[in-house]
Protein backbone atom coordinates (compact mmCIF):
# COMPACT_ATOMS: atom_id res chain seq x y z
CA UNK A 1 0.00 0.00 0.00
CA UNK A 2 1.24 3.51 -0.50
CA UNK A 3 0.07 6.39 1.02
CA UNK A 4 0.38 9.89 0.05
CA UNK A 5 0.12 13.34 1.90
CA UNK A 6 -1.75 16.05 0.34
CA UNK A 7 -0.63 19.44 0.45
CA UNK A 8 -3.76 19.72 2.68
CA UNK A 9 -6.38 17.42 4.11
CA UNK A 10 -9.12 18.43 6.99
CA UNK A 11 -11.80 17.17 7.90
CA UNK A 12 -13.76 19.38 5.79
CA UNK A 13 -12.12 17.51 2.61
CA UNK A 14 -10.25 14.70 4.63
CA UNK A 15 -11.50 13.01 1.04
CA UNK A 16 -8.17 14.51 -0.27
CA UNK A 17 -6.01 12.31 2.10
CA UNK A 18 -8.03 8.62 1.90
CA UNK A 19 -8.02 9.32 -1.89
CA UNK A 20 -4.30 9.17 -1.88
CA UNK A 21 -4.60 5.77 -0.20
CA UNK A 22 -3.90 3.11 -2.85
CA UNK A 23 -2.61 -0.36 -3.88
CA UNK A 24 0.48 -1.08 -5.03
CA UNK A 25 0.56 -4.40 -5.56
CA UNK A 26 2.78 -4.90 -2.27
CA UNK A 27 1.94 -5.46 1.11
CA UNK A 28 4.87 -2.82 2.36
CA UNK A 29 3.36 0.48 3.55
CA UNK A 30 5.30 3.17 1.61
CA UNK A 31 4.38 6.62 3.26
CA UNK A 32 5.68 8.89 0.47
CA UNK A 33 5.49 12.77 1.47
CA UNK A 34 4.95 15.86 -1.17
CA UNK A 35 6.73 17.93 -2.69
CA UNK A 36 6.78 21.91 -0.70
CA UNK A 37 4.86 22.83 2.47
CA UNK A 38 1.85 20.60 3.61
CA UNK A 39 -1.19 21.30 6.52
CA UNK A 40 -2.93 18.10 7.87
CA UNK A 41 -5.49 17.20 10.58
CA UNK A 42 -4.19 15.36 13.60
CA UNK A 43 -6.46 12.57 12.27
CA UNK A 44 -5.01 12.13 9.33
CA UNK A 45 -1.59 11.91 11.25
CA UNK A 46 -3.53 9.10 13.62
CA UNK A 47 -4.28 7.18 10.62
CA UNK A 48 -1.02 7.05 9.31
CA UNK A 49 0.37 5.64 12.15
CA UNK A 50 -2.19 2.95 12.86
CA UNK A 51 -1.59 2.21 9.02
CA UNK A 52 1.88 2.12 10.41
CA UNK A 53 0.85 -0.56 12.77
CA UNK A 54 -1.36 -2.29 10.61
CA UNK A 55 1.41 -2.80 8.04
CA UNK A 56 3.92 -4.36 11.05
CA UNK A 57 1.39 -7.04 11.96
CA UNK A 58 1.47 -8.20 8.76
CA UNK A 59 4.96 -8.19 8.44
CA UNK A 60 5.60 -5.69 6.33
CA UNK A 61 7.55 -2.95 5.98
CA UNK A 62 7.04 0.52 6.46
CA UNK A 63 9.75 2.94 4.94
CA UNK A 64 9.10 7.02 4.52
CA UNK A 65 10.03 8.89 1.59
CA UNK A 66 10.48 12.59 0.77
CA UNK A 67 12.72 14.58 -1.85
CA UNK A 68 13.75 17.72 0.06
CA UNK A 69 13.74 18.45 3.94
CA UNK A 70 11.13 21.51 4.75
CA UNK A 71 9.28 23.19 7.51
CA UNK A 72 5.96 20.89 7.07
CA UNK A 73 8.23 17.51 7.60
CA UNK A 74 10.13 18.70 10.28
CA UNK A 75 6.30 19.67 12.11
CA UNK A 76 5.86 15.82 11.40
CA UNK A 77 9.20 15.49 13.75
CA UNK A 78 7.82 17.43 16.15
CA UNK A 79 4.32 15.61 15.93
CA UNK A 80 6.16 12.07 16.84
CA UNK A 81 4.50 10.45 14.00
CA UNK A 82 8.19 9.30 12.42
CA UNK A 83 8.88 8.33 15.98
CA UNK A 84 5.42 6.64 16.99
CA UNK A 85 5.74 4.34 13.31
CA UNK A 86 9.06 3.35 14.45
CA UNK A 87 10.90 5.40 11.80
CA UNK A 88 13.90 6.97 13.06
CA UNK A 89 14.84 10.07 10.73
CA UNK A 90 17.52 12.39 12.33
CA UNK A 91 16.12 15.15 11.81
CA UNK A 92 16.79 17.96 14.50
CA UNK A 93 13.89 20.13 15.84
CA UNK A 94 13.17 22.38 18.74
CA UNK A 95 11.67 20.12 21.60
CA UNK A 96 10.72 23.53 23.48
CA UNK A 97 9.08 25.91 20.78
CA UNK A 98 6.76 27.81 22.58
CA UNK A 99 4.16 28.39 19.66
CA UNK A 100 2.99 24.96 19.08
CA UNK A 101 -0.27 24.41 20.46
CA UNK A 102 -0.76 20.72 19.92
CA UNK A 103 -0.64 17.19 21.00
CA UNK A 104 1.71 14.64 19.76
CA UNK A 105 0.92 12.00 18.22
CA UNK A 106 0.98 9.54 21.46
CA UNK A 107 0.56 6.09 22.09
CA UNK A 108 -1.97 5.14 24.63
CA UNK A 109 -2.56 1.17 25.76
CA UNK A 110 -4.59 1.82 29.16
CA UNK A 111 -6.65 3.46 31.40
CA UNK A 112 -3.53 4.52 33.45
CA UNK A 113 -2.08 5.83 30.40
CA UNK A 114 -4.53 7.70 29.51
CA UNK A 115 -5.41 9.14 32.92
CA UNK A 116 -1.84 10.35 32.34
CA UNK A 117 -1.78 11.86 28.76
CA UNK A 118 -4.97 13.45 29.82
CA UNK A 119 -3.39 15.39 33.12
CA UNK A 120 0.49 15.97 31.04
CA UNK A 121 -0.58 16.32 27.68
CA UNK A 122 -3.45 18.77 27.46
CA UNK A 123 -1.23 21.80 29.20
CA UNK A 124 0.39 22.17 26.14
CA UNK A 125 -2.14 22.97 24.52
CA UNK A 126 -1.80 26.55 26.47
CA UNK A 127 -5.54 26.52 26.68
CA UNK A 128 -7.71 28.39 28.99
CA UNK A 129 -10.29 26.35 31.63
CA UNK A 130 -12.79 26.14 29.27
CA UNK A 131 -10.86 25.03 26.20
CA UNK A 132 -9.07 22.37 28.42
CA UNK A 133 -12.26 21.13 29.59
CA UNK A 134 -13.26 20.05 25.97
CA UNK A 135 -10.02 19.35 24.94
CA UNK A 136 -9.94 16.60 27.95
CA UNK A 137 -13.69 15.49 27.87
CA UNK A 138 -13.40 14.67 23.93
CA UNK A 139 -9.13 13.04 23.90
CA UNK A 140 -10.53 11.06 26.86
CA UNK A 141 -13.96 9.64 26.02
CA UNK A 142 -12.43 9.32 22.43
CA UNK A 143 -9.27 7.27 23.63
CA UNK A 144 -10.68 4.82 26.43
CA UNK A 145 -13.52 3.88 23.75
CA UNK A 146 -10.70 2.47 21.57
CA UNK A 147 -9.59 0.60 24.73
CA UNK A 148 -12.69 -0.71 25.59
CA UNK A 149 -14.00 -1.56 21.79
CA UNK A 150 -11.61 -1.66 19.46
CA UNK A 151 -9.15 -5.32 20.61
CA UNK A 152 -6.25 -3.06 19.51
CA UNK A 153 -2.61 -4.62 20.10
CA UNK A 154 -1.15 -1.64 19.68
CA UNK A 155 -3.89 0.77 21.73
CA UNK A 156 -5.14 4.21 20.71
CA UNK A 157 -3.13 6.83 18.60
CA UNK A 158 -3.84 10.18 19.72
CA UNK A 159 -3.19 14.19 18.96
CA UNK A 160 -4.71 17.27 18.52
CA UNK A 161 -3.93 20.78 17.71
CA UNK A 162 -5.52 24.07 18.74
CA UNK A 163 -5.63 26.70 15.52
CA UNK A 164 -5.13 30.62 15.54
CA UNK A 165 -9.05 30.87 15.14
CA UNK A 166 -9.34 28.58 18.56
CA UNK A 167 -10.50 25.96 16.81
CA UNK A 168 -9.45 22.27 18.39
CA UNK A 169 -8.88 19.75 16.31
CA UNK A 170 -8.56 16.28 17.89
CA UNK A 171 -7.56 12.71 15.89
CA UNK A 172 -7.92 9.30 17.43
CA UNK A 173 -7.01 6.04 15.60
CA UNK A 174 -6.54 2.55 16.28
CA UNK A 175 -5.34 -0.38 14.09
CA UNK A 176 -8.12 -2.76 15.77
CA UNK A 177 -10.97 -4.83 15.01
CA UNK A 178 -12.72 -2.00 13.59
CA UNK A 179 -16.79 -0.69 14.37
CA UNK A 180 -18.23 -3.80 12.32
CA UNK A 181 -16.35 -6.59 14.36
CA UNK A 182 -17.07 -4.26 17.59
CA UNK A 183 -20.52 -3.82 17.47
CA UNK A 184 -21.50 -6.99 15.38
CA UNK A 185 -20.80 -8.81 19.02
CA UNK A 186 -24.07 -7.65 20.09
CA UNK A 187 -25.96 -6.71 17.03
CA UNK A 188 -26.51 -7.60 13.84
CA UNK A 189 -24.67 -5.60 11.52
CA UNK A 190 -25.06 -5.87 7.51
CA UNK A 191 -22.31 -3.31 6.51
CA UNK A 192 -19.35 -0.81 7.72
CA UNK A 193 -21.60 2.32 7.12
CA UNK A 194 -24.66 0.47 9.14
CA UNK A 195 -21.94 -0.42 11.95
CA UNK A 196 -21.43 3.22 12.44
CA UNK A 197 -24.45 4.38 11.97
CA UNK A 198 -25.59 2.26 15.27
CA UNK A 199 -22.30 3.37 16.90
CA UNK A 200 -23.66 6.75 16.46
CA UNK A 201 -27.02 6.03 18.02
CA UNK A 202 -28.06 6.32 21.60
CA UNK A 203 -28.75 3.55 23.89
CA UNK A 204 -26.53 0.94 20.98
CA UNK A 205 -23.44 -0.61 22.45
CA UNK A 206 -21.63 -3.40 21.29
CA UNK A 207 -21.02 -4.55 24.82
CA UNK A 208 -24.68 -5.73 24.89
CA UNK A 209 -27.60 -6.80 23.10
CA UNK A 210 -29.84 -5.04 25.14
CA UNK A 211 -31.59 -1.12 24.04
CA UNK A 212 -29.95 1.55 26.37
CA UNK A 213 -26.75 -0.17 27.06
CA UNK A 214 -25.83 -1.83 30.51
CA UNK A 215 -24.15 -0.93 33.80
CA UNK A 216 -20.59 0.41 32.13
CA UNK A 217 -22.11 1.50 28.75
CA UNK A 218 -24.80 3.77 27.58
CA UNK A 219 -23.70 4.02 23.98
CA UNK A 220 -23.99 7.47 24.68
CA UNK A 221 -20.41 8.44 24.38
CA UNK A 222 -19.97 9.06 20.21
CA UNK A 223 -23.62 10.41 20.67
CA UNK A 224 -22.20 13.00 22.61
CA UNK A 225 -19.27 14.24 20.35
CA UNK A 226 -21.46 14.47 17.50
CA UNK A 227 -23.83 16.85 19.64
CA UNK A 228 -20.23 18.42 20.70
CA UNK A 229 -19.22 19.31 16.87
CA UNK A 230 -23.09 19.79 16.10
CA UNK A 231 -23.87 22.68 18.70
CA UNK A 232 -20.42 24.31 17.83
CA UNK A 233 -21.44 23.96 14.21
CA UNK A 234 -17.69 21.77 13.41
CA UNK A 235 -17.13 18.61 11.51
CA UNK A 236 -16.94 15.27 12.50
CA UNK A 237 -15.22 12.26 10.74
CA UNK A 238 -15.41 8.16 11.31
CA UNK A 239 -13.51 6.21 9.25
CA UNK A 240 -13.83 2.06 9.42
CA UNK A 241 -13.74 -0.70 6.85
CA UNK A 242 -14.79 0.73 3.59
CA UNK A 243 -16.95 3.37 5.17
CA UNK A 244 -15.75 7.01 6.08
CA UNK A 245 -18.57 9.04 7.34
CA UNK A 246 -18.28 12.81 7.61
CA UNK A 247 -20.84 14.87 9.56
CA UNK A 248 -21.34 18.26 7.78
CA UNK A 249 -21.74 21.73 9.29
CA UNK A 250 -24.91 23.00 10.63
CA UNK A 251 -26.71 25.56 8.77
CA UNK A 252 -25.75 29.03 9.93
CA UNK A 253 -28.90 31.17 11.09
CA UNK A 254 -30.86 27.99 12.09
CA UNK A 255 -30.33 26.61 15.63
CA UNK A 256 -28.14 23.28 15.36
CA UNK A 257 -30.28 20.17 15.75
CA UNK A 258 -29.18 17.23 17.09
CA UNK A 259 -30.90 14.04 16.05
CA UNK A 260 -30.53 10.47 17.40
CA UNK A 261 -29.90 8.73 14.32
CA UNK A 262 -27.35 9.74 11.89
CA UNK A 263 -30.06 9.44 8.99
CA UNK A 264 -31.54 12.22 10.10
CA UNK A 265 -28.09 14.35 10.14
CA UNK A 266 -26.67 16.43 7.40
CA UNK A 267 -23.95 13.48 6.42
CA UNK A 268 -21.94 12.36 3.97
CA UNK A 269 -20.55 8.77 3.46
CA UNK A 270 -17.33 8.27 1.28
CA UNK A 271 -16.82 4.50 0.38
CA UNK A 272 -12.91 3.96 1.24
CA UNK A 273 -10.99 2.57 -2.16
CA UNK A 274 -8.73 0.70 0.31
CA UNK A 275 -10.73 -0.37 3.07
CA UNK A 276 -9.24 1.04 6.43
CA UNK A 277 -8.19 -1.45 9.33
CA UNK A 278 -9.03 -0.28 12.34
CA UNK A 279 -11.16 2.65 13.07
CA UNK A 280 -10.31 6.27 13.18
CA UNK A 281 -12.15 9.36 14.25
CA UNK A 282 -11.83 12.95 13.66
CA UNK A 283 -13.57 15.96 15.64
CA UNK A 284 -13.32 20.05 15.44
CA UNK A 285 -15.20 21.85 18.09
CA UNK A 286 -14.62 25.72 19.06
CA UNK A 287 -13.27 25.95 22.31
CA UNK A 288 -13.52 30.20 22.43
CA UNK A 289 -15.08 31.91 25.57
CA UNK A 290 -18.67 32.24 23.88
CA UNK A 291 -19.16 28.27 23.54
CA UNK A 292 -18.16 27.52 27.49
CA UNK A 293 -18.07 23.78 28.35
CA UNK A 294 -21.04 23.81 30.79
CA UNK A 295 -22.80 25.78 27.73
CA UNK A 296 -22.39 23.35 25.82
CA UNK A 297 -23.92 20.66 28.09
CA UNK A 298 -26.94 22.95 28.33
CA UNK A 299 -27.10 22.59 25.46
CA UNK A 300 -26.79 18.83 24.63
CA UNK A 301 -29.43 18.38 27.28
CA UNK A 302 -32.04 20.91 25.89
CA UNK A 303 -31.78 19.31 22.35
CA UNK A 304 -31.72 15.83 23.41
CA UNK A 305 -35.05 16.45 25.59
CA UNK A 306 -36.42 17.76 22.38
CA UNK A 307 -35.40 15.56 19.83
CA UNK A 308 -34.15 12.35 21.16
CA UNK A 309 -36.00 11.54 23.77
CA UNK A 310 -38.92 9.32 23.48
CA UNK A 311 -40.97 9.05 26.46
CA UNK A 312 -42.09 12.75 27.39
CA UNK A 313 -43.33 11.56 30.59
CA UNK A 314 -40.29 12.82 33.51
CA UNK A 315 -40.52 10.18 36.11
CA UNK A 316 -38.02 11.44 39.06
CA UNK A 317 -35.35 14.25 39.01
CA UNK A 318 -32.10 14.50 40.78
CA UNK A 319 -31.73 16.34 43.38
CA UNK A 320 -28.93 19.20 43.64
CA UNK A 321 -27.99 20.83 46.86
CA UNK B 1 -19.46 10.09 49.54
CA UNK B 2 -16.54 12.39 48.03
CA UNK B 3 -16.40 11.47 44.23
CA UNK B 4 -12.68 12.94 44.13
CA UNK B 5 -11.10 10.60 46.38
CA UNK B 6 -11.88 7.75 43.88
CA UNK B 7 -12.09 9.54 40.82
CA UNK B 8 -10.07 12.75 41.21
CA UNK B 9 -10.74 16.05 39.60
CA UNK B 10 -11.48 14.60 36.32
CA UNK B 11 -14.06 12.60 36.53
CA UNK B 12 -13.54 10.23 33.41
CA UNK B 13 -12.47 6.86 35.33
CA UNK B 14 -15.66 4.15 34.87
CA UNK B 15 -13.78 1.82 37.62
CA UNK B 16 -13.95 4.44 40.25
CA UNK B 17 -17.41 5.32 39.43
CA UNK B 18 -18.26 1.55 40.16
CA UNK B 19 -16.37 1.29 42.77
CA UNK B 20 -18.64 4.28 43.91
CA UNK B 21 -21.98 2.81 42.90
CA UNK B 22 -20.40 -0.69 44.58
CA UNK B 23 -19.27 -0.39 47.95
CA UNK B 24 -21.00 3.42 48.91
CA UNK B 25 -24.14 4.02 46.49
CA UNK B 26 -25.59 0.83 46.47
CA UNK B 27 -25.50 -0.10 50.10
CA UNK B 28 -26.81 2.61 51.64
CA UNK B 29 -30.12 2.78 48.89
CA UNK B 30 -30.91 -0.72 49.48
CA UNK B 31 -30.80 -0.08 53.12
CA UNK B 32 -33.29 2.23 52.75
CA UNK B 33 -30.78 5.05 53.73
CA UNK B 34 -30.02 8.19 51.88
CA UNK B 35 -27.30 8.79 49.66
CA UNK B 36 -24.99 11.83 49.50
CA UNK B 37 -22.58 12.01 46.40
CA UNK B 38 -20.43 14.96 46.82
CA UNK B 39 -18.49 16.64 44.13
CA UNK B 40 -16.75 19.40 46.04
CA UNK B 41 -12.80 19.43 43.58
CA UNK B 42 -14.48 17.51 40.70
CA UNK B 43 -14.03 20.10 38.17
CA UNK B 44 -15.08 17.83 35.28
CA UNK B 45 -16.75 14.28 35.04
CA UNK B 46 -17.41 12.62 31.44
CA UNK B 47 -20.90 10.79 30.43
CA UNK B 48 -19.09 7.50 30.38
CA UNK B 49 -18.59 8.01 34.27
CA UNK B 50 -22.20 9.60 34.96
CA UNK B 51 -23.35 6.65 33.42
CA UNK B 52 -21.47 3.80 35.20
CA UNK B 53 -22.07 5.91 38.53
CA UNK B 54 -26.26 6.24 38.33
CA UNK B 55 -27.68 5.03 35.04
CA UNK B 56 -27.83 0.96 36.06
CA UNK B 57 -29.27 2.47 39.73
CA UNK B 58 -32.23 4.96 38.25
CA UNK B 59 -32.81 2.30 35.46
CA UNK B 60 -33.66 -0.37 37.83
CA UNK B 61 -35.01 1.26 40.66
CA UNK B 62 -36.09 5.09 39.36
CA UNK B 63 -37.63 5.73 42.63
CA UNK B 64 -34.33 6.03 43.86
CA UNK B 65 -33.20 8.78 42.47
CA UNK B 66 -35.18 11.23 44.64
CA UNK B 67 -33.06 9.31 47.98
CA UNK B 68 -29.65 10.34 46.21
CA UNK B 69 -28.06 14.00 46.76
CA UNK B 70 -25.84 15.04 44.63
CA UNK B 71 -23.66 17.69 46.18
CA UNK B 72 -21.41 20.33 45.33
CA UNK B 73 -21.84 20.01 41.38
CA UNK B 74 -20.67 22.48 38.95
CA UNK B 75 -22.83 23.70 35.95
CA UNK B 76 -21.18 20.67 33.84
CA UNK B 77 -21.61 17.72 36.54
CA UNK B 78 -25.02 18.86 36.77
CA UNK B 79 -25.80 19.02 33.27
CA UNK B 80 -24.61 15.71 33.00
CA UNK B 81 -26.16 14.10 35.62
CA UNK B 82 -29.51 15.65 34.73
CA UNK B 83 -29.06 14.02 31.08
CA UNK B 84 -28.06 10.16 32.00
CA UNK B 85 -30.92 10.77 34.83
CA UNK B 86 -33.60 11.34 32.01
CA UNK B 87 -31.90 8.85 29.49
CA UNK B 88 -31.78 6.71 32.17
CA UNK B 89 -35.70 6.38 32.07
CA UNK B 90 -35.98 6.64 28.77
CA UNK B 91 -37.70 4.08 26.33
CA UNK B 92 -35.57 3.04 23.91
CA UNK B 93 -37.01 2.61 20.78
Amino acid sequence: MQVTLPNRAYLADIERFTRLMVVDGTDDLRFVLPDGLFSVHPLVLCMIGALGDWASDQGAEVSVHWEDLNSSIRYLERMKLFEVMDLPTGIPVREHDPSGRFIPVTRIRDNAELNKFVVDFVPLLHARPEEADSVKYVLFELVRNVLEHASSAHGALAAAQVTKSGRLLVGVADSGIGVRASMGRSHPVTSDQDAIEKAFRPGITGTTRHYGGNETNGGAGLFFMKAMATMSRHHMVMATGDSLMKLLTQPRGHQARIHARLQEDRVKWVNLAVPYPGTAVGIDISIDETIAFSRLLADIREVYHLNVKKSKIEKYRPRFR
Amino acid sequence: MKVKRYAGSFAGDKDAAARIREDHLLPALTRGKRAVLDFEGVDLATQSFIHALIASVIREHPEWLGSIDFVNCNESVQSLIEIVAEYAQDQFD
